[in-house]
C-alpha cells in the first residue's frame, strides 16, 4: 500500500508539472558527433563561414531548449567578443555562401566561440558551455532537422568581421627520419554538439494530467478516511 | 715541371678543397603562428641556427624547407633578420626570398609539406646565387635567421598554427652552403703559391 502510495505521489506530481509548463525536456540532452569539415568560405572584405560538419539528430523533439558544442577550431588570438564566430544552423548539404543569402532555413544561435584560456595560435578541442535557445530558433532548428529523413543539420561557424578561423578536417604531419625518408601520420578532427530536446504537450496529455490528479487526490483522500474508521471501530 | 711544383700544385688543390667545402646547417623548432595582415599576409615561423656556428657558412646553395600550413597558396618562404613587423622588414630590405614556395594540396585541411621532397630521393632545392650569398652573409654576421611565410594576395587567410591539441607543430630548415676559408687556410694556401711561384721562378731564369 505504501508503495503504491509513493508511486502515485510521483504519478501525480510528475503531471502536474507537465500540465505547468509549456515544454518539457525528457531524457536530458542528445549529442551527436562528425568529422569535421573544414570548408571555409569567405564573406564581403571582412567576414567568412567555415563548416564545421554535419550532424544527426533522431528521436523526439518539438523543439530545442539548449546547446552545447566541443570542436577543434583554429583562431586568431582577436577572436574574442564580437569578432568571435558564432555557431549557425542549416540545412543539410545546403551551400551557405552568404549569411544574407539564405537558402532554406538558417539558424543563428547565441553560442559563440572565442579564443580565451588560453589564447593560442594552434588548434584547440574547445567545450563550449551550454547556451540557451529562444523558442523560435528551438523551433527553427527542430524544423530544419525533422525536414531531413535522417534529422541531419549541418553546422557552420560564422563571422562579419573575422576571417581568421577555422575548423579543420584533417591534420597530416609529415616527420624526416635519420635516414631522410618521410612518414606520414594522418589525424581526423571531429566535433560534438548537443542538444537538450522540448516535447510540448498534446491537448489530450493535459487533460489526462488532470482528470488522474483529480483521481488521486480522490483516492489519497479516502485512504486516509479508511484507516481513521478502522481505528474508530477498534476502539 | 718539377717534382717540387707538382707538391706545391697538389698542396693548392688540397687547400682550396678545404676552403670550399660543402656545410650543411639543420634545426626544427615549433611554428609560433602569429599572423599578421597589411600589404603582406604574414606568418611568423621563428629564428633558427642561434645555437649553431654559423662562422664559417658561405653561400648558401640549396635548401629544405618543411612547414605545416594550412588555406595556403604559393606562399614564400623568407629568411631574414626580424621577427615582428614584415611589411616594415621587407621594406627595409631585411627579408630575403629563399625560392621555396608551399601550398596546400587541400584547402581544408592542415598539411606538412616538405619541400622539395625526401632528401633520400631528392636533390636540395638549388638557391638562386643573389639569395644564397644574402643568406649566407646574414647567417654569418648575424649569427641566426628568422624565417616567414607571406603573400602579397591580400585575401589570404593562410595559416601556420603552432600546435594542434598538445602537440606542436614544426618547421624545419635545411640549408647547404660553402665553407668560407679561416685566415689560416688562406695563409697556407698564399704560402703555398707563393713557394711554387718562387721555384717555378728560379727555374726559368736558371
Amino acid at each position: 500500500m505504501a508503495i503504491a502510495r509513493l508511486f502515485l505521489v510521483l504519478l501525480s506530481f510528475s503531471l502536474l508539472t507537465l500540465g505547468g509548463k509549456d515544454a518539457v525536456s525528457f531524457g536530458g540532452a542528445i549529442s551527436s558527433t562528425a568529422d569535421q569539415n573544414g570548408f571555409n568560405f569567405l564573406l564581403g572584405q571582412t567576414g567568412a563561414v567555415s563548416k564545421i560538419g554535419t550532424f544527426e539528430f533522431s528521436g523526439p523533439a518539438d523543439s530545442y531548449s539548449q546547446v552545447r558544442l566541443r570542436n577543434w577550431i583554429e583562431m586568431s588570438p582577436n577572436s574574442v567578443g564580437a569578432n568571435a564566430p558564432i555557431l549557425v544552423f542549416a540545412k543539410y548539404n545546403v551551400f551557405f555562401p552568404d549569411y544574407s543569402i539564405i537558402f532554406g532555413p538558417v539558424v543563428t544561435t547565441n553560442l559563440s566561440v572565442e579564443n580565451v584560456n588560453p589564447v593560442s595560435n594552434g588548434i584547440e578541442d574547445r567545450q563550449s558551455a551550454w547556451v540557451n535557445l529562444t523558442p523560435s530558433q528551438g523551433n527553427a532548428l527542430r524544423s530544419i532537422v525533422a525536414s531531413d529523413p535522417l534529422g541531419r543539420v549541418d553546422a557552420w561557424l560564422y563571422s562579419p568581421t573575422n576571417r581568421d578561423f577555422s575548423t579543420p578536417d584533417v591534420d597530416v604531419s609529415t616527420e624526416l627520419t635519420p635516414d631522410g625518408e618521410l612518414i606520414e601520420t594522418t589525424f581526423v578532427f571531429t566535433a560534438t554538439v548537443e542538444l537538450v530536446p522540448l516535447i510540448v504537450p498534446e491537448p489530450s496529455s493535459y487533460l489526462v494530467a488532470t482528470g488522474l490528479s483529480y483521481v488521486f487526490f480522490r483516492f489519497r483522500r479516502r485512504s486516509r478516511r479508511v484507516p481513521e474508521e478502522g481505528v474508530h471501530d477498534a476502539s | 715541371m718539377t717534382r717540387a711544383n707538382h707538391a706545391c700544385f697538389a698542396l693548392l688543390i688540397l687547400l682550396s678543397s678545404t676552403a670550399f667545402g660543402e656545410i650543411t646547417l639543420q634545426e626544427t623548432k615549433q611554428q609560433s603562428g602569429i599572423a599578421e595582415q597589411g600589404t603582406y599576409r604574414a606568418v611568423y615561423l621563428g629564428r633558427l641556427f642561434g645555437t649553431q656556428d654559423t662562422s664559417q657558412i658561405g653561400q648558401i646553395t640549396g635548401m629544405y624547407g618543411q612547414v605545416s600550413i594550412q588555406r595556403a597558396t604559393n606562399v614564400t618562404l623568407y629568411g631574414g633578420d626580424g621577427g615582428v613587423g614584415f611589411d616594415t622588414l621587407i621594406s627595409q630590405g631585411k627579408m630575403i626570398d629563399t625560392g621555396l614556395r608551399f601550398s596546400n594540396t587541400n584547402q581544408s585541411s592542415v598539411e606538412s609539406i616538405f619541400l622539395p621532397g625526401a632528401p633520400v630521393f631528392t636533390a636540395p632545392f638549388s638557391v638562386n646565387a643573389a639569395a644564397g650569398t644574402a643568406l649566407g652573409n646574414l647567417l654569418r654576421n648575424k649569427g641566426s635567421m628568422d624565417f616567414w611565410l607571406a603573400t602579397t594576395d591580400q585575401t589570404s587567410t593562410f595559416t601556420a598554427p603552432s600546435s594542434v591539441g598538445a602537440t606542436p607543430k614544426n618547421f624545419y630548415v635545411q640549408f647547404r652552403g660553402t665553407a668560407v676559408p679561416e685566415p689560416a687556410s688562406w695563409l697556407l694556401g698564399c704560402t703555398a703559391a707563393g713557394m711554387g711561384w718562387l721555384r717555378l721562378r728560379r727555374k726559368s731564369k736558371a
